[in-house]
């Protein structure tokens, strides 16, 4: 794993999946919850961020993203919920993309 | 209400701080070029400049690609362009300053301390933040500003 790939991670995936999560009020407004979709379930065009994380990690087995890929598969289950603004879906959906964010971060400064 | 330019290669920046920094007047721009125009006929109190342009068609990039390969890369093109796309910010940055726009600039990016401080050498007014964090870029903005 280079630190190009670690960094395209954090770059590509953790910042943005992250980007409404960590800054979502505990009652959002729709217009944040369609942020949080378009992080979540539409990161590049048609394309959920799980499936950009699992691209993007190809190159890697490390253990510790077997525990990322598994945030996205709850997040990718939450699908219908997070779009229909679903509070507890929402405020799930957001925690959870917050500790995939961490994760990454914890990722790349041992990388 | 102060004004914000934001330097990027998509729109991610821009749609975060019209929906989380709403007090702030928000400009989007998308290359060193467009941030000059932008600078030049509407002034900014600060930037927010994306670190990494990968989005970005080669020929709007800060820097030569054919030049940046001779002289880091033993003539790799393709690792010159994606060295250009890593530090793109960074050079738009220097751009800018040359350019004689000294506006304080923030980025989003885990930079090492090291790293952040050889910017500031050579930037003078750099900041950064490792994530888009409302609070953490008010509070950014706010001591340089």
């Amino acid at each position: 794993m280079t630190r190009r790939q670690v960094a395209a991670l954090v770059h590509d995936v953790g910042k943005y999946v992250a980007r409404t999560a960590r800054n979502l009020p505990p009652s959002p407004t729709r217009e944040m919850v369609d942020m949080l979709v378009r992080d979540l379930y539409d990161l590049r065009p048609g394309q959920h961020a799980s499936v950009v994380f699992a691209q993007l990690a190809a190159f890697a087995d490390a253990p510790p993203l077997d525990d990322v890929h598994a945030l996205f598969a709850e997040i990718d289950r939450l699908e219908a919920e997070v779009r229909a603004g679903a509070p507890d879906a929402v405020m799930r959906a957001a925690l959870l993309a917050r500790d995939i964010e961490a994760r990454l971060r914890a990722l790349a400064e041992v990388a | 209400m102060k004004r914000l330019v934001i330097i990027e290669d998509g729109d991610e920046y821009a749609e975060f701080a019209r929906v989380f920094l709403g007090d702030l007047e928000i400009e989007a721009t998308h290359s060193a070029a467009d941030a000059r125009a932008v600078l030049r006929e509407r002034g900014a109190d600060a930037l927010l400049i994306d670190l990494r342009f990968d989005r970005a068609p080669a020929d709007a990039l800060v820097g030569d690609i054919a030049a940046t390969a001779a002289r880091l890369f033993g003539g790799d093109g393709a690792r010159a362009l994606r060295y250009l796309q890593d530090e793109q910010g960074t050079l738009i940055l220097a751009e800018l300053r040359a350019a004689g726009f000294a506006q304080p600039a923030l980025f989003v990016h885990d930079f090492a301390p090291r790293r952040l401080a050889n910017l500031r050498r050579l930037y003078g007014d750099v900041d950064a933040v490792p994530a888009l964090d409302a609070a953490a870029i008010r509070r950014a903005l706010a001591r340089s500003t």
